[in-house]
């Protein structure tokens, strides 16, 4: 019902034409190796400012689905993954290229990403007002438990280095109180700066390490390399089509457990990809088995169904709880800020129309995506023609101009570009970027429901033990946070044993 | 003891960086009842950060080529520059003489790409923001 009401807010041209722009946007981002989902969203954020909340939302929403299965192309024709999550689509996906099935490898990857899309969206639309209406009736010592949930994730987005990975985050933590206290608007580390009282914007920060330093990456890759732009080898012959009714059971199978895994924060796109991968491989007969990795359709179907899966199974944490589970969430939660939408469990009270208006905009969404990828496939293989000196370029322009149509100052300016070569220095010793973000996101939420709870008790701590929603929220994150370890202990120890 | 490594160096600087930073919020006094003030949270994470970067320093860095490319610190310089010059000279100014001169900085030699590019580049990008998602740009001394 709601829905439906949510289709006829779509009846817009205008909300039509960006959507298409924003599939197509992220489609060419996503297929050109470098160039993440994250980077995608980031670039394009300050775009959606003068805008109202549903087109520029939908424009980013498109961006970030295309991004994902744009990911694939490079995968498919170049062996060269456009994103990491598309890593798993490039084993069955490059050999079906070199078996002369470029075309039908494409198509099946386009298909899955629809109905990765599609069901994981359904799943958010039934499950997020259910988890907003849990969520509803928390209050500051649950809502402390939350934040510090959202915060914990980062042992597990930490990459190599747990230590680093903290570091990352605690340094965030710590530059998210630069600025005026939130309860009682002390100045914080502010050295007497007009400019510092509001704190730092996350979004230049964003800008500045997914977009400006990986463009300096990029800068030095390409000076390495000397490289010539790529050369797409394979022709684009016919499809075959009779492949595809079998392909479904795999499909949906997969878009359900990219979707499931796209909830849990924490877990990305490329975790739901190689998790796909593996269970249709452990589920297929046995001579199917053997041509996994060999150019089996039915790879592609589950990695990419799954990795697409995690785009709407990632908003249900990000929309009800306002916990981002990966970098991509977290850009997209700035996204709704700027709108002037604060997600939480409040979501569906204060904005519930406009939720389901983008609701119905995803799905629409999913379907523009699968026509342009059927139809714009030779398009898209020129676009990996564009040479990397001009990407640079045009990165570092749109970074610029983006940071400074935030507030119409040169400060965000300053911020892109200082954040820009801090995370290139990041990057190169070993520092992951997004715990920073996340910390910046969360850590003004977590403090002041901290204080807040302990107003309520008058100082006593035993408030968070004593309400079992946020005991277990509280120890749930304890466990979260130590699970790298535990994982890492228990590995060493059978080792040691086998 | 073993050779300094970059984790020692990295180390450092956050030690003071957490040391500064529980300093400063030492002179966070506004009491605010029996809910821990403004300096509790600065506080704690700066004990954090302490004990972190102290684990830090104990770690030996992974082998990665940790080699410093002079071409990126140009690459920095030349965007640093740009983005200095864009309040004073104006976005679409600036722009141009950017995207030409970080082409020819990046290895490209072909004029007839280098001229397309800096020309059209800058007034795409001003003509979308400005006409089309209505976001001022500035336009400095020169436009």
């Amino acid at each position: 019902m709601n829905l439906w009401e949510g289709f006829l807010g779509l009846a817009d041209p205008m909300i039509l034409i960006l959507l298409v722009t924003g599939v197509l946007l992220g489609v060419i981002i996503g297929s050109l190796p470098g160039l993440t989902a994250t980077m995608g969203v980031a670039l394009f954020l300050p775009v959606t400012f003068g805008m109202e909340a549903i087109p520029g939302l939908l424009l980013l929403i498109g961006i970030y689905f295309g991004s994902i299965y744009g990911g694939s192309i490079a995968a498919i024709l170049l062996n060269t993954p456009g994103t990491p999550a598309a890593a798993a689509t490039a084993m069955d996906g490059y050999a079906m290229t070199k078996q002369g099935e470029a075309r039908t490898a494409l198509n099946i990857a386009v298909i899955a990403s629809g109905f990765g899309s599609i069901i994981s969206v359904l799943m958010l639309i039934f499950l997020s007002p259910q988890l907003a209406n849990i969520a509803l009736n928390f209050s500051a010592p649950e809502m402390f438990g939350l934040a510090l949930f959202g915060l914990s994730i980062i042992s597990s987005i930490a990459g190599a280095s747990l230590v680093k990975g903290l570091i990352a985050g605690v340094v965030g933590l710590l530059i998210a109180t630069i600025g005026m206290d939130p309860m009682t608007s002390y100045p914080r580390y502010t050295f007497d700066q007009p400019v510092l009282l509001e704190g730092f914007n996350f979004i230049p920060i964003m800008i500045g390490l997914f977009a400006v330093s990986e463009a300096f990456i990029m800068a030095e890759d390409y000076f390495k390399e000397k490289g010539g732009p790529m050369k797409v080898a394979a022709r684009l012959l016919k499809t075959n089509w009779r492949l595809m009714p079998k392909l479904f059971p795999t499909m949906t199978k997969s878009s359900f457990l990219g979707s499931i895994i796209g909830i849990i924060p924490g877990a990305g796109a490329d975790v739901a990809a190689f998790v796909s991968y593996n269970e249709a491989q452990r589920f297929a007969k046995k001579e199917d088995k053997a041509l996994f990795g060999k150019g089996n359709p039915k790879g592609i179907a589950a990695a990419e169904a799954g990795n697409q899966g995690v785009t709407g199974g990632a908003m249900v944490p990000l929309l009800t709880l306002g916990i981002p589970g990966d970098a991509v969430a977290a850009v997209m939660l700035g996204a709704f800020v700027v709108q002037g939408i604060q997600p939480g469990p409040q979501i569906f009270q204060t904005s519930g129309e406009l939720m389901y208006t983008l609701f119905a905009g995803m799905l629409v969404a999913a379907i523009v995506m699968v026509i342009i990828g059927l139809l714009g496939i030779r398009l898209f293989t020129k676009v990996l023609l564009v040479p990397k000196t001009l990407m640079i370029t045009i990165i570092l322009v749109l970074s610029t101009i983006g940071a400074f149509a935030i507030n119409n100052n040169m400060f965000d300016v300053y911020v892109i570009l200082g954040a820009g070569i801090i995370g290139y220095f990041m990057k190169k010793h070993g520092f992951p970027a997004s715990p920073i973000v996340l910390a910046l996101i969360l850590g003004p939420m977590a403090e002041s429901e901290f204080r807040r709870a302990l107003t309520m008790s008058e100082g006593s701590l035993m408030i968070f033990a004593t309400r079992p929603i946020a005991a277990t929220l509280i120890a749930l994150a304890i466990l979260s946070l130590f699970t790298p370890l535990l994982v890492k202990f228990f590995k060493d120890r059978k080792n040691r044993k086998g | 003891m073993k050779r300094l490594h970059a984790n020692h160096i990295i180390s450092l600087l956050l030690l003071v960086f957490a040391a500064t930073a529980f300093i400063m919020a030492q002179s966070f006094t506004v009491s605010s009842g029996a809910a821990p003030g403004p300096a509790f949270f600065p506080q704690v994470l700066s004990v954090l950060l302490f004990v972190l970067a102290i684990i830090l320093a104990f770690q030996t860095p992974t082998d990665t080529d940790k080699r410093l490319n002079l071409n990126v610190v140009f690459i920095m310089i030349a965007f640093g520059v740009y983005v200095f010059l864009v309040e004073p000279i104006g976005f679409v100014v600036s722009t141009v003489i950017f995207t030409a001169g970080y082409l020819l900085l990046l290895g490209e030699r072909r004029w007839y790409f280098i001229i397309p590019a800096a020309i059209l580049l800058p007034l795409i990008v001003s003509y979308s923001f400005e006409h089309l998602l209505h976001v001022p740009i500035p336009h400095g001394l020169l436009y």
